[in-house]
């Protein structure tokens, strides 16, 4: 019955979820891919200091 | 270890497992067996993914790695962020909203039940026999140093694995996993302070870091693009990527994790929580085997981590032989402690020119003594010619036993059982909810109560711990096998993440393209592998097999006759 429904395409998440994939969300997504960024960068650092 | 270790190691353990117990013990349903009653709050959530994906062997191997390679090691998780991030905005809606108890379920309802069962039954083979590895990897290291029987490590971690497990489910492998990784945390950072303290006077963190770089153990980022290099930034960020959404948006043992959470905010944020200290965990992991590697260039090494092996050569009629590489490994030590003392002193009076010739001399007698190390490994062949050359996971757990306080050295022997206990109970919980959802109650019996099937489960947790602990108590004859399971996840996870990919993305395509779809790419997978034609690292066959599901999946789709692919 749930065969070919809309929800299991990952673009009808939003719609079915009600609220937007990356919407309100979207400060937690970026504030880890900072994060991300400031550890590869803090690692590149190292490893040129030592 | 002493009777303080081992008030330390089975007061910390029996504390834990009791807690668990009272605090979970009246699963009444289905539902609160399974799903933890969709009660836990995201700190719990994200300490239970991250104790899941942390075996014992991650805190025997990883400081020891750091110890041999470096800190390369720490690249392996880049693509862990980005991965929670995908998780967390794709997956974790879908699978919330539509109640599912396995992610195998979800694709029963997206394709058909030949889908589902093909994933669960991937799942089930590759994680039951990863199970009994997960117990025997770590028994075979403590027995070695601790000199106990390995069956009653194993029947240790396993039995006690089994009561709680079978006794609270889902509720009662987080609420554990959440004592353990207190223990674990705090037994490491322990490690960390201690081993400062045991450095020489004049060798501070800073210090111990600038030797640790000239000895090449600080080069933490490789840009270099290359396949067969599994530790290098491209490596860590596209194929790891592709395996961690393997593995935390597909494999049982971590989705049913995530699944107990109250709401999917509270879901998300403990997923991200793992994105967030995932990595830095790591890297102090790895740090703590470079101030590993730092402490043993000014205090004797042995020449061989494994003591057992290193006794059986000494016992051997290469006695003489032996005895001669050990004098050597002796002078070349103490010659090389000079010049780094020498080292250090030249560094901190900011004179680089006899800094720099000295840190050359270091890494000549580094070599040295790596050459007298591979001779004395090629003696222990001549004695016993299945001996595992590499000793890096016994580094470690020989300077906890060696170099730590009584009272310490049973927290940290607790922090190794800790984390083959909390992996160990994921990986039964999940097996026994795919036994009994994926199978027993789709295909056997579908019109049980919910006391029937609570018991079912309770029954299958138990029969894979018993067949864990009998597959870690016969691992040591079977080798090959060994082996063989530790390949099969790499093999799988790709096909099986392609599939759930078509599955959320490619609306597309219907059950039968994908079903045939998976076993060839399968084949492909397994074919890169065993005829190594490519000589790519295992970790690319994830991005590869999900890939190749999903082109082929989408060509059959569009070729096949509409008789066949209406379904």
């Amino acid at each position: 019955m749930f065969k070919n429904d809309k929800r299991f395409h990952f673009l009808a998440t939003a719609e079915y979820t009600r609220a937007p994939i990356l919407g309100t969300w979207n400060r937690y997504y970026y504030a880890l891919a900072g994060i991300f960024i400031s550890e590869v960068i803090l690692f590149s650092f190292l490893s040129s200091t030592y | 270890m002493n009777s303080l270790d081992f008030i330390v190691l089975f007061g910390t353990m029996l504390s834990i497992v009791l807690y668990g117990i009272w605090k979970t013990s009246k699963s009444r349903d289905l539902n609160s067996y399974l799903l933890g009653d969709n009660s836990m709050k995201w700190g719990t959530i994200g300490l239970s993914v991250m104790a899941t994906q942390a075996s014992a062997i991650t805190f025997l191997s990883t400081p020891g790695q750091a110890y041999q390679d470096g800190m390369g090691f720490v690249q392996f998780y880049f693509g862990m962020p980005l991965a929670m991030i995908i998780l967390s905005a794709v997956v974790v809606p879908l699978y919330y909203k539509l109640k599912v108890f396995t992610a195998y379920e979800f694709l029963e309802q997206r394709f058909d039940l030949k889908s589902r069962a093909l994933t669960a039954f991937l799942f089930l083979i590759s994680r039951g026999l990863a199970a009994g590895i997960t117990i025997y990897a770590p028994a075979i290291i403590l027995t070695s140093i601790l000199n106990w029987d390995i069956n009653i490590t194993i029947l240790i971690i396993g039995i006690v694995v089994i009561i709680y497990t079978v006794s609270g489910g889902t509720k009662a492998v987080a609420e554990t996993q959440k004592q353990q990784m207190i223990v674990i945390m705090g037994g490491m950072a322990v490690a960390f302070i201690v081993l400062l303290t045991k450095l020489p006077e004049n060798v501070g963190l800073n210090e111990a870091l600038t030797v640790a770089g000239k000895m090449g153990k600080m080069d933490m980022i490789d840009w270099e693009f290359d396949m067969n290099n599994r530790y290098n930034i491209w490596s860590g960020m596209i194929a790891a990527l592709f395996l961690f959404l393997a593995y935390f948006g597909t494999d049982q043992s971590q989705v049913q994790r995530y699944l107990s959470g109250k709401s999917i905010k509270e879901i998300r944020l403990g997923l991200l929580f793992n994105g967030v200290f995932k990595i830095p965990m790591q890297f102090s992991i790895l740090l703590v085997g470079v101030l590993v590697f730092i402490f043993y260039q000014f205090t004797m090494p042995p020449m061989f981590f494994n003591q057992t092996e290193l006794d059986k050569l000494e016992n051997s009629k290469y006695e003489q032989e032996y005895s001669v590489l050990k004098k050597e490994h002796q002078a070349v030590f103490e010659a090389k402690r000079a010049k780094l003392e020498a080292f250090v002193i030249a560094d901190k009076a900011g004179d680089n020119i006899k800094a720099d010739a000295l840190s050359q001399d270091i890494n000549e007698l580094n070599a040295k003594q790596d050459a007298i190390k591979a001779n004395t490994v090629g003696l222990m062949q001549q004695v016993n010619e299945d001996v595992d050359a590499k000793d890096s996971d016994y580094v470690f757990i020989t300077f906890v036993m060696n170099h730590l306080p009584h009272g310490l050295i049973g927290l940290l022997i607790a922090v190794i059982f800790s984390a083959a206990m909390s992996s160990t109970s994921s990986e039964l919980n999940a097996l026994a909810s795919t036994t009994v959802i994926d199978f027993y109650k789709r295909m056997v019996n579908s019109t049980g109560s919910d006391s029937h099937y609570l018991f079912m489960t309770r029954l299958f947790t138990a029969l894979w711990g018993v067949l864990a602990l009998m597959f870690a108590m016969f691992a040591s004859q079977l080798d090959n096998l060994i082996q063989a399971v530790n390949i099969l996840g790499s093999v799988f996870y790709g096909p099986i993440l392609g599939i759930f990919i078509v599955a959320f993305g490619v609306k597309y395509v219907k059950s039968n393209a994908v079903f045939i779809a998976t076993f060839v790419s399968e084949g492909v997978i397994i074919w890169l592998y065993l005829s190594d034609t490519l000589g790519i690292s295992y970790l690319w066959f994830n991005p590869i097999g999900a890939l190749l599901v999903v082109v082929i999946a989408v060509v059959l789709q569009t070729i096949m006759p509409k008789k066949l692919s209406s379904t």
